[in-house]
Formats: structure tokens, sequence, C-alpha cells
């Protein structure tokens, strides 16, 4: 059969084809990457600026209200100001645009939409379990076919994903619905193509949706098989439970459930089950169970100015910041192969796609990078001309190319950061 | 007018209850064995066959959880003081207070003939306590119970009167959970409905008060008790802020206090007695519930110290 | 991106007629448009000097289109500015509108601008359920889809429902679920009988009174039967499920505060069912009841359940958090005998606090109305007792006939046919193989989109598919596909049949719920604290309520859909009646009122769904307010801030009114060329607060003041003036609910090709009386609908 030959085929080169033949930018790598893993945790509503930026640049800066609880890791991180995305407008939007710097209203191509860590894991993810993984809260990691990428917000399942070997049974069982899933791609493939026959061309193009997807999930399906047998890391389940501490209680609801996803985070990297994370801090009106939080968070970033508001705001976005302390603690004390802190070598952003949230602006992004072999320990403030800061993406071009990557440019870079980062 | 009258009245019988017509006060009988261990009665599972106690716990309430101290004088002063003998506090003996409300008293100490007689003669006009403190061997006890019991309700005595049978020690020399464990039956037909077992728990400090609300006598104002009344728990109230919710037992310079589940005692000790009721293992480190237990136990324990 | 043919013969005709256009449109520009649109400035994101350089460009007839909308509006150019005279005026909207006309004609000619679309999720779910007349409560094979994007205010526009990888995989997981389900082959299942009484009823504390089992605190002490904890129902059906149950001690020594538990309420004993396959996502609450004090009370409910699925009991309002909590934090302030913050022995507690009582507990089923089910029987009627290979064929290719809504031809179906044959040969369990063909059908782009082929005349099924998805959500049933659609009064026939179906309940819920933006009432919630009764009395449900029953109404009766913008009546349950200050409502069911003037609330600017939605939970939000008004009433939703503005920060510190906030918008020139229309509107609906309460005032000191001119020039005096003015101008609400319908009933965006049946219908809806149901007629007869 045609349609067998050419699975047979796509088999032959296995895993290695998940990559994209649109760009050939893997093929040209640099000198040893300094960075070997990414993470980016972003609060969808971003911080209050007020308290985020320091007011002094260079070494010796005051370490801002918010940021207080990452005063111990100052010399591994670097805050910036005015860093922005020029092509991006104000609105609730704009949180999804953190890693790509584009709204898909936009974009002629869907690719220009691809996200910093979905580049990053075309390039990172190819013999690893997962290519990346999306958590929390989703809505900025976007594919190259300029979808936007799921994400997990259930620490039980994702540590299920990570480190639960099925039984023998139920991977037989996974295993035949792969394989009769591929075939019914097949079947579906030829009568797409019979279909694709009858319609108008501009139906033809949206056809093609379809029919690209089928070729991924091909590939995706061929992954999936080959790691079927490949036994995941034994891991004790006690992220999840607390274990045998009666004093530890692990919540798993959010926002306790944040030090979970932390810790889930740390072990994914070290059993080198994924090399890309992405783990968003959800917007909504939820009430936050803290005291002295009485109105919905939304409600809050809308706060106006009004004191009493951006003291109760104050309260959630210390809680981040507090969370995200521990979790360089732990990429700190946490060891790579090689023996390694594991936060030298993983490059890890902190920020979000909103500016200030009290007008949903998408000006001066709260913007903190960690770890990944870069040179850390300043403020870095940029010059803000008219509306337009300095380009995030130059900052993310910097990142790139802290992973071998002979990268000059991303979405609306204009240069690089590499002057005061490397 | 009239309603006025009525509301008078009322408050008159509530606070003279002991008026000889309408004296509603129930008899207390209170039988105390001397060194009974609950291994003697089959009720508790015990060898020994005393079908008449065991019919006294179908009809009325047997405590699973009932402590004693752990020697059988201290037994006794505890059961009539309503103190702990660590306190070593002067307090007027349950059956004086009892005879100056107007009950007719009588204490037999291992005299069953005159505990019997006494029942046979007993004629209506005020109610009675009958404490008796016996000394017999094991099964003459469940003989005379036998034989009082019959004669209470031979004189149709049975609904107005409270019968308790239990011991002043029944555990050998052991200074544990074991050693303070002592059978308590109680049969008091106004206040519970038979064949029940209740898992309060309970100590002889109890009764003392006990005995004080049955007679409907307030406690002196100036009287500290270490009981609370068991009315609560033989009614089969499930609220827990009327019972106990732990129980003390001592001997010599040793302490001991349990509650539902642990026991901690003052040579460091504490045991899940509940799982392990002859004090063999250690609690487990991964019971998450014990720290916490312990920690409770010990605070009132310390209550206790010098 | 590809635009369709069409267009390309349309911008043909428009520089055919260039010459005459462009003699009086270009200079008219310059003297009136381009200092505001033009090299320099582009308010409102548009740009006019380049016009005609470039016929090549798709956006110039769109873009003609809306010059001339703003003329006839008499909206542009704004007062303050030069402007035409009426000759001039009058000659260039003539011109405009004759030249557009020739546009459209032309592209008529050509195909149509249909786009391909697939089914969303509700779609996908509806169309499942009456493939195979599934109970589809408590089972939905979509919930792990991703949420479909919203084009144009609706998610069902076949632009915005991208097709994923993530999707395609779903669809095959979706697809493995539905044929576990539909297909059913065997007897009928037996029934169970299971019924445990206190203490041996799953969930429940031991060592205490054996004759109950209890409930402390608020949904995490579930209760249940042991039998069915590990593998749920065995079959899917109906079952009946029973509880004995009884407040006790509802008020008790412990504050309501320590406990987070609220008293004076009487407690409520609620039901979920869930999954232990498939984990959170499956749980449901299915009733809630209310339990008297110290009283047993027996509940019945009737329920489907799945296979595998196990049934709870909870306290809805018990005390909040956890019991160890209470153990720990609560219990030491009431006795010296706790200890804090330890894990004090719950003998100690149990009792002494508020606790719901379930005494018995009972569960009968499955039962059925008939067997085999019918959605099965429908593909595999009589299956022998030896099913063959002709017998799969035959089943396969009537399902596929069903899941692609039109007869099937062999050849296509043979690659379908062949897979599940092969299946069957290999293995020989035919009902393995049936599954595996119907998974491939339910993956197949046939079932997945409504694809229409590549004429510009739509086939009777493409047709009947239309239509039900556009009154159903759903695939045509056998009549709809059968009727001839080509004779109008057939197809007005079937409109009506359609409108009475029950399943056309997904209509008012997707149309009005996405028209109305009814669909995020609940994304901004008030702050429970301070809006008790809105928690209390489900006032979100009832406000949603109101207003699908005034669609409803209006939609039944062919009621005029000015009724809409004011009616002197609504529709109210005692609760929300009492939140609209209304008296002597007393009863829970919801009931039609009169409405007198002073109430405030005719139409949908006095519904608190609306008010509620516009508003962020604390305060009210005039602009988002006035932006839904233009844009779901008037019909011409302002441009979205430009990106190279940035918002004004709000600062409200020390300001009274919203009045003073929205003043802001006059300091910056560029806000204020939208706001100028959009902040009037907002500021009229102030006497109504964040959760649509009647207000006078902010407080004692600052009276409302909903005054406001609108951009040309008319006073609107609060709420009332706005319905005063659309009520004015009936076409101009007519055209805006006509386009939101026809955006819906076609899945895409309007183009200006039709805009000839737009105008057709407007112009004749006075005649009709403004009847909803006729404007639904006079869409699907119309040419746009009827034709791709």
């Amino acid at each position: 059969m045609k349609n067998t030959d050419r699975r047979t085929f796509l088999r032959g080169i296995g895993v290695s084809l998940a990559l994209p033949m649109f760009e050939t930018f893997a093929a040209t790598k640099k000198a040893p990457a300094s960075a070997q893993r990414f993470v980016c945790v972003a609060p969808n509503y971003g911080m209050y600026p007020g308290g985020f930026f320091p007011q002094e640049t260079g070494a010796d800066y005051v370490m801002p209200a918010l940021l207080k609880s990452l005063e111990e890791h100052r010399r591994e991180l670097s805050v910036f100001t005015n860093l922005d995305h020029p092509d991006v407008g104000g609105g609730h939007g704009c949180s999804n645009t953190l890693l790509n710097g584009r709204e898909i209203k936009d974009v002629r191509d869907p690719q220009e939409m691809l996200s910093l860590d979905q580049l990053l894991a075309e390039e990172l993810g190819r013999d690893t379990r997962f290519s990346s993984l999306q958590l929390g809260s989703g809505g900025f990691s976007w594919s190259r076919a300029g979808i936007q990428r799921p994400a997990d917000g259930d620490p039980s399942r994702v540590f299920a994903k990570l480190f639960l070997d099925e039984p023998a049974k139920t991977k037989a069982r996974t295993r035949q619905f792969l394989d009769e899933d591929a075939s019914i791609l097949d079947v579906v493939l030829e009568d797409a193509k019979r279909l694709e026959k009858r319609l108008s061309k501009s139906d033809q193009g949206k056809l093609s949706e379809y029919l690209n997807s089928i070729r991924e999930v091909e590939l995706k399906l061929q992954r999936q098989e080959d790691w079927l047998d490949v036994a995941k890391p034994k891991m004790k389940d006690s992220v999840i439970t607390g274990g045998n501490d009666d004093e530890l209680e692990v919540d798993l609801a959010y926002p306790y459930n944040t030090a979970v996803f932390y810790d889930l985070m740390v072990l994914a990297l070290q059993t080198d089950s994924t090399r890309v994370i992405t783990y968003g801090h959800p917007g909504g009106n939820r009430l936050f169970p803290f005291e002295g939080i009485t109105l919905g968070y939304h409600s809050l970033t809308h706060h106006g100015k009004r004191p009493d508001l951006v003291k109760q705001l104050a309260i959630i976005e210390t809680f981040y910041a507090q969370q995200f302390a521990g979790f360089l603690a732990k990429l700190k004390s946490a060891k790579d192969a090689e023996g390694r802190p594991l936060l030298d070598t993983t490059a890890v952003l902190f920020g979000s796609g909103m500016g200030n949230a009290s007008s949903h602006s998408s000006r001066n992004l709260p913007i903190i990078a960690a770890g990944g072999g870069m040179k850390h320990g300043q403020h870095h403030r940029f010059e803000r001309k008219g509306r337009d800061g300095r380009p995030l993406s130059d900052l993310f071009v910097t990142i790139l190319q802290q992973f071998g990557l002979e990268r000059e440019r991303f979405s609306s870079s204009q240069g690089n950061l590499n002057d005061r980062l490397s | 007018m009239k309603i006025q009258t009525i509301i008078l009245m009322c408050l008159l019988t509530a606070i003279y209850p002991a008026s000889a017509e309408d004296d509603k006060r129930p008899n207390i009988v209170i039988i105390v064995a001397r060194e009974l261990s609950r291994k003697d009665l089959s009720c508790y599972g015990g060898a020994h066959a005393s079908p008449s106690i065991d019919r006294l716990a179908k009809q009325g309430v047997r405590y699973e959880t009932a402590w004693g101290m752990l020697d059988a004088k201290l037994s006794r002063r505890t059961l009539l003081t309503g103190r702990y003998p660590c306190h070593d506090a002067a307090t007027p003996l349950f059956p004086i207070l009892l005879e100056k409300a107007g009950y007719r008293v009588t204490t037999s100490a291992n005299d069953p003939a005159k505990s019997l007689s006494f029942i046979e003669q007993f004629k209506e006009d005020s109610p009675f306590l009958l404490l008796h403190l016996d000394d017999t061997e094991d099964l003459d006890v469940d003989r005379l119970v036998g034989k009082l019991v019959t004669s209470i309700d031979g004189k149709r005595l049975k609904d107005n009167t409270v019968i308790v049978v239990t011991s002043d020690h029944g555990g050998g020399d052991s200074k544990a959970d074991i050693g303070a464990h002592i059978p308590f039956i109680v049969r008091a037909p106004f206040l519970t409905k038979g064949d029940r077992v209740s898992k309060d728990v309970i100590d002889l400090s109890d009764l003392f008060p006990t005995v004080l609300s049955l007679a409907g006598i307030d406690v002196p104002g100036d009287l500290k008790l270490d009981g609370r009344t068991m009315i609560p728990s033989l009614r089969g109230s499930d609220d827990p802020f009327e019972k106990r919710n732990w129980i003390y037992s001592e001997v010599g310079d040793f302490r001991m206090v349990r509650d539902w589940h642990h026991l901690v005692d003052t040579e460091g000790n504490f045991h899940d007695v509940e799982n392990d009721p002859l004090q063999e293992k250690k609690v487990s480190p991964l019971d998450k519930q014990a720290p916490g237990r312990r920690k409770r136990l010990q605070m009132i324990l310390d209550r206790f110290s010098d | 991106m590809n635009y369709p043919k069409f267009l390309q013969a349309s911008l043909l005709v428009i520089s055919a007629t260039r010459g005459v256009a462009e003699i009086k449109l270009k200079p008219f520009l310059q003297t009136y448009c381009i200092q505001c649109h033009g090299t320099d400035k582009q308010k409102g994101d548009r740009r006019f000097d380049l016009l005609s350089d470039d016929p090549e460009n798709f956006d110039e007839a769109e873009t003609l289109q809306e010059i001339l909308d703003q003329l006839n509006l008499g909206e542009m150019p704004p007062e303050e500015k030069k402007q035409p005279k009426g000759e001039e005026l009058k000659a260039i909207i003539a011109q405009l509108t004759e030249s557009l006309q020739h546009a459209r004609q032309a592209a008529r000619e050509n195909s149509g601008n249909a786009v391909l679309r697939r089914l969303n999720r509700s779609e996908y779910r509806n169309t499942i359920r009456d493939l195979f007349s599934l109970n589809m409560v408590d089972f939905d094979p979509t919930v792990t889809f991703p949420p479909d994007d919203a084009v144009e205010g609706f998610d069902n526009v076949g632009e915005g429902l991208v097709t994923s990888d993530y999707l395609l995989q779903n669809y095959l997981k979706a697809a493995r679920k539905i044929a576990d389900k539909a297909i059913r082959p065997g007897p009928r299942p037996k029934k169970i009988h299971l019924i445990a009484k206190g203490e041996e009823i799953g969930g429940t504390m031991r060592g205490f009174r054996p004759e109950v089992a209890r409930m402390t605190i608020k949904l995490r002490q579930p209760l249940n039967l042991s039998q069915l904890r590990k593998r749920g129902v065995p079959a899917d059906g109906e079952y009946v499920i029973r509880v004995k149950a009884l407040a006790h001690q509802r008020k008790s020594r412990y504050k309501d505060e320590d406990l987070r538990y609220n008293s004076d309420e009487s407690m409520r004993l609620s039901i979920s069912i869930d999954s232990r396959e498939l984990g959170a996502t499956a749980h449901r609450t299915i009733g809630e009841f209310e339990i008297p004090d110290d009283e047993i009370i027996e509940i019945e409910h009737r329920v489907w359940l799945d296979q595998g699925f196990n049934f709870n009991l909870h306290w809805a309002n018990g005390p909040n958090g956890s019991f160890k909590r209470i153990m720990r934090k609560v219990l030491p302030k009431y006795t010296d005998d706790a200890i804090y913050p330890l894990r004090n022995p719950p003998e100690m507690y149990i009792g002494s606090g508020p606790e719901l009582h379930v005494y018995e507990l009972e569960i009968e089923g499955p039962f059925y109305d008939e067997w085999p089910p019918p959605g099965f029987a429908r593909y595999f009627p009589d299956p022998p007792k030896k099913p063959d290979v002709s017998y799969l064929n035959a089943s396969l290719t009537r399902l596929a006939a069903g899941a692609f809504r039109r007869p099937v031809d062999s050849a296509e179906l043979q690659p379908y046919l062949t897979l599940a044959g092969r299946h069957f040969e290999e293995k020989q369990d035919f009902w393995a193989a049936a599954k595996y063909g119907m998974r491939a059908i339910l993956t197949s782009p046939n079932f997945i989109y409504l694809a229409e082929a590549g004429t510009k005349e739509l086939s009777q099924h493409e047709l009947a598919t239309r239509l039900s998805y556009f009154l159903w959500s759903s695939m045509p049933d056998a009549e709809l596909l059968a009727a001839p659609l080509d004779e109008p009064a057939t197809l007005r026939k079937q409109v009506e049949r359609m409108l009475q179906d029950p399943k056309s309940a997904a209509f008012v819920e997707n149309f009005a719920g996405q028209w109305l933006g009814l669909r995020k009432l609940g994304e901004m919630p008030p702050d429970p604290e301070k809006n008790r009764s809105y928690y209390v009395d489900n006032l979100e449900s009832a406000m949603r309520e109101e207003t699908h029953r005034l669609f409803q109404y209006i939609l039944d009766g062919d009621r005029s859909i000015l009724e809409f913008v004011n009616a002197d009546y609504t529709f109210v349950n005692a609760a929300l009646a009492g939140h609209y200050g209304i008296p002597n409502v007393g009863s829970d069911e919801f009931q039609k009122i009169s409405l007198k003037p002073d109430h405030h609330r005719g139409g949908l600017l006095g519904h608190g769904s609306i008010l509620t939605t516009t508003s962020n939970g604390i305060e009210t939000q005039p602009v988002i307010r006035g932006v839904w008004i233009l844009e779901n009433l008037f019909g011409t939703p302002p441009p979205p801030p430009p990106p190279d503005v940035e918002p004004i920060e709000p600062d409200t510190r020390g300001l009274n009114t919203m009045r003073d906030l929205m003043e802001k918008h006059r300091d910056n020139p560029t806000c204020f060329e939208c706001h100028r229309r959009i902040d009037p509107l907002g500021l009229a609906m102030e006497n109504f607060d964040h959760v649509g309460v009647w207000r006078d005032r902010y407080s004692k000191k600052s009276l409302i003041d909903p005054s406001g001119e609108m951009a040309d020039g008319t006073r609107i005096g609060g709420a009332d003036g706005i319905r005063k003015y659309l009520l004015g101008r009936p076409d101009q609400f007519s055209r805006c609910l006509t386009e939101k319908l026809f955006v819906y009933a076609l899945g895409r965006r309007l183009s200006f090709t039709d805009r000839e049946d737009t105008d057709r219908i407007v112009e004749g809806m006075p005649k009709l009386n403004f009847g909803l149901r006729e404007l639904i007629h006079q869409i699907v007869a119309s040419e746009t609908f009827q034709r791709k």
C-alpha cells in the first residue's frame, strides 16, 4: 500500500523529522552553548510597576518592594526597565505576546507567531520525552502553525505524565491505539485529498490546516511510540502528596500549588524529561485566599492607583516573587549531570507581556532574566524614545545565542543585549 | 395572677427538690468490687462466667475505657472524694453530702447481708444510696449483684434506681493502661437505653459529680473536682464538650493520661493503646496524627506534676 | 492570504467605473477627509489618500462602503470640521452607491464568499448527540478540545475555527470514546440495587454513633457507596439515588467566623458525580437539596450515569476549609484541653459542631426506555448472531451518510470500509472492527468540516446543513434532509418546525449568548463579601435566564425586535425582582411581569445580565458599556484604541464620580475621537451599578448625572434617552441585529457583497412589524444565505 510506505518512510527517519523543514537555522551552530535549558514564568497581568522597577541602575540598586525575596539571588539575575514589544498594542491580548512579540491579527504568515520557547524546543527537544512542557495557565506559547499551546494546570496529571509508567497492559493498549490512529490518519488523508478537489480555492486554503495537522500528528504518534518502551525516571510522589511529613500540607489548588509546580519543574529538568518549560500564573478574577485580600485579582489590577487596592495587589505579586525566589534557590542547589548547579545552564525568564495592568498597557514590561551562563547582577535601564523602549526581542536574541544558535534576529528585534549580558 | 403562681411554684420545686411527697430523686446503688479485673467478666470478653453482671450490662451501658488508679486504696479514695490522690486535698465524701440532702445512706464494707437487708427493708419515703464495697472472691460478687438486682426489681424500684458496678483495681502491678483498666457498668433505665457499649473515656473521679447531679445537689462552690458528671454520656450525648476527653491514673510518683487512642506517662512512654493495648510497640514515625496527640496528652499530664 | 476569485473581478469593476468616481471622489476626499485620514494622521486607523491608486487591493471596496455608510449616517465629517454642501453630499453618495452596486453584482456572478468551516465544540457535541441519540449530560468527548476563538463576536465563524495538530489528536481520542459509547451490542444490562446505612456508608468517620454517617465540613468529606467506589456503576443508563439525611445542630457553640460557615442558612446537601477514570474533569453537581433541622428527610433523585461513574454526597454549605484546620486551629479556642496548632483527636470535635447526618444511601438502576439503544439500532439494526463483512459495510455506510450529512458514494467510502474490513479479517472481532471504522469516519474531514462543494449554488443537503447549524447548532435530521427546500413554502415550514423543536434552544443560547456577551457573565464576578445576595440567590443564572427568556419570548411570538430596546414587561423570579426593587413577586419560578417606567427595566438596557457583564465586579465601566451599546445595539463598533496610543492610566484617587474620570479622555484628542461617541452612552447608564441595581447617587454627597450628548448633538438623559434615541432610528437597530444574525447564520464575516440583501431586509422590516421570527425567515430566504 502506498500509504503504508509513506509511513514506513516517516518511521525510518524517526524523531529527527519533528524538526521544522521551514527554516534551517538549526544546522548552523556556534561554539559550545552555555545554556541547555529554558524556563519562562509569566504572571498574566504583569507586576505593579511601582513595586517592580528599581530606582538605581547598575549593580548597587536597592531591591524594590515586590522583589525583596529575590535579594539572595541578586547576583544571579538581571532586572530590566523599558523593554517592550514595539509591534504590540495594549489590552488583555498583550499578555500572550510575551514570547513572540506579535499579535495574530497583525501577522500574514502564522509562522511569525512562533514563540521563543517553541523555537528553542525545536532545537533542544529532540532527545527528550517531551519537547517542551506548558504548565499552569497557558496562552503565551505559540507553535509554528500559529496555535497557542495548551497548558496543564493539574499538578497530579503533570506528575503522572512525567514519572508514572503505565502498566504493561495499558501500554499495549496505547500502542494499539497509536497504530490504529496512524492507519486512520492514512484513510482520512486520502479522503481529505479527494475532498480538496471538490472545494473552491479559498476553502482549499482552509483545508490545508487539516492536512498539515495530519502530518504533524503522524510525527507525534511516532514520537509517542518511540518513547513508549523507554521507562520513565522513578520519582517519589511526595512532591504532590507531601509524603509522610505531618506538618507539610500539600495543597494542589491554585495558588497554593505554585510551589508544587516549581518542584515539578526542577524534577523535570533534573531528569532531563524536557529542556523547555513555560509556566503561567492565570489571570481572571479569582479571589486569592490570602490574608488581607478582599477583591478579585483582575479587579485589583484595575486599581486606579488607589493605595488600598495597590496594597492588596502587592500581596499577590509578592507571593509570585517569593515563589520564584524559591525556584531559583532550588535550581541553584540541584545539580546537572556534570555536577554544576542547574541554574548555571538554565536560562530563566520571569516576566509578562503586560506592563502596567491598571491601564492594561504593553509598554515597559516587567522582565527578569536569570542563570543560563549570562552575566548577571545588574539593573539595566534602557532609553525610551517616544512610545517605544528597547525591543524585548533583543534580549531574546541574546538568549538564543546563549544556546549556541546563530541568530541575529527574532521577531521585532533590532539587535541584541550581548554587551550587557555576556 | 394564676400564671405567676405557677411560675413561682416551678421555681420553688427547682430549688427545693427534696420535699418528701414528690421526691423523684433516684436511688443509687454502687457496688465496688475489690481487685475485679475485666478479665473476670464474660461481658468484657473475660474467661469467667458472670451471668448477673452480664445481664446488668445488657440492660444498661458498659464502658470500654474506664480507669481507676493503679492501686486499690487510691481508687477508693478517688471514688469517694472525686479528686485524684496527688492533690492530697481534704474533701467531703459524697455519701455524707447525700445524707445531708435527705438521702438514706448505707455503706457496707464487705457485708452482703447488710446490703441485701437494707434493700429489703427499704420504704419509699426518701431515696437511698447504697455503697457496697466488696471484698469477696470474684464470682461471689456476681452472685451478690444478682441478688441485689432481683431484690430491687422485685420491689419495683428498677425504673428509679441507678446501679453501678465497678472495681477498685483490676490489673495487677503493671504501671500501664492495662493496670488502670476497670470494669464499669451502669444500669439507669431513666437515662439510658440498654445494651449499649460506650467508647467514652471515664475514670473513677467521675463518679462523685455523677452521683451529686443524680441527687440534684450542686457541687459546693469551693470544691474542686477532677471528674465530670457522666450523665450526658449515660444519655448517649454526642457532644464531646459534655464529656471527658482524657482520663488519668497514678501510683506513687508515677502518673499517666490517655485519650481514646494514645497514652503518655511520666516515664516518657507514649503508646497507641488502641492498637497496641499491651504497650509493646513504639508509635510509628509515619503516624501523622501521633505527634499532635502526644503533645496534647503531655500538656494535660503536666498539670499533675508538682 | 488568498482572496477569493470574486474579489479580483469586483476590483476590476471598480477600476472600470473609476473614471467617473475619481473625478468626484478624489477631490471630495481631499477636501473633507484626508486631513484626518491621510499621510499625517490616520484617525480610527483609516487612511484614504492611497485609495484608488491601487485597485488590486481588496480593502478598497470595503473602505468605500465604509465611507458611504459614514456619509449616509451623517457621522462624518465630524461637526467641528468643514462640511460638504447638501448637493455635493447627495452626488457623492449616489456616485459611491452606484459603483459599489456594480462591484457587488460582478462579485456575485463569480463564486461566493463562504469559508470552509469546521464544527466548533458545541456543534461537535450536539452533532454527536443527535447522530447517536446519546445522553450527553455526563459524556462530553470535547472536554479537552481547545476553546474556539470568536471572530466578529461569534465562535462559529470559519476564519476563527483553526484546525491544529492538537485538535486533530483530540478528534482521534474523542472518536475512541464515542465509538465505545455508541456501539452497545448484547442484552440489556443487569440492574443493581445497593443500600448502605450509617457507618456502612463510605467516607464517614467510624467509631461514633453507628447509625449515622456524618459530614462536618463543606464539600471535602464526600460520602458514597463503598461498593461503587472502585468501578462505579456497571453500565450507562438512568439510575435512582435515594438519601435519608438530617441537619444536626445548625447553630452550635462555634462562632461562624471560626468555622468559616454561615449558620443562618439551611444546610444544603449536594449530590455530585465523578469517575475515577476521568478524574477531576468529570466532576459535576447534579442536585442540591435543602435539609431541614433535626428531622430526617428522604431525597430521591433520578440521574443518567455513565458506566464507571460514582456519586458522592457533599455538604454544600458547611464550614469552609479542612477538618484538620478545625482540629488544629478552631478547637483550641474553645477548650483548654486542645492544643494549638496540632492535630487534636477528632473525638473532641465530632458531635459538638454543626453536622450533616446521613442515615441511608441507596442506588438502583439502570433503567432504560428501550433496548437496544436507538442510536445503535439505527446503524446496526437486528445484528445477526455472527455478523459478517457485508453487514459491517452496510452499517458503516449508513453511519457515514449520517455523519457526512449527505448520501455517500461507495468509492469515497471504500478506504473506510477496507480499514474496518481488514481489521475484522485479522482479529475476527466484529464489534472491534465496527468501532475502528466508526473512529475513522468521525475523524474524516467530511464529518469535521461543513464542506460545501466549489459551486455557487448550494445543494439540497448543503442548504439543510446550513439551516440546521444555524437554528440547532447541530446536524440536520432526516426530515430536513429529505425536504425540498427549494420550495419557499417548504422552507418556511421547515424553519417553523425547527424553531419549535427543543433543539432550537441552542440558537438562543449560542446566538443571543454571544450577540449580547452573556457568555462572559461570571468572568468578573462581584466581590462575595459585598454582594452576598448575588451568590446566595444565584442571581447570575437568574440574570442570564431573564435575557434568554426575553429573546425566546420575542422569537416565539414573532414580536418586534424593538422590544429588545424597550419593553413594558420582563421576566423575573422573586430574587431577581427583589434585586431590581420590584415588589410583589413571590415565587421562585420565573414569570412575566409588567413594568412601569419607574422600574427603569424595559429592554436589554435594564437587564442585570448586561449591566453586570459590562462591569468589573466592583464598579461600573462606562467605556465598556458604551462600546457594548455601540457594538450590539447601534451596530457601529468603535475601532479598538490605536496601538500607538498609550491608554490613560486611570487614577481614581480622590475622584468623586465616573464622569470626572471620563473627562480625562477629552484631554487627549486621539482618545476623544472615539470616546466622544462612547462615553456619553456609558455615562448615561451610570444609574445602574455594577450588578445592575438602580441608584440615584454615588454617595450622600454625589448625585449621578446621566445626561450627555451624542456625537450628532442629540441630548440623551440616562438609559431612557438611549432607548428613545434608538427607537427613533429603528433601521439602525434592525440593521445591527440583521447583520449579527447573518454572521451567525453564515459562519463568516459579512462582506460588501452581502449588502444588498441586508439593505433589502432592513427596508422591509417595518412592514413586517419588525418581527424577529420573520427576520429569521427573511434571512433564510435570502440569496446570501442560499448561495455561497
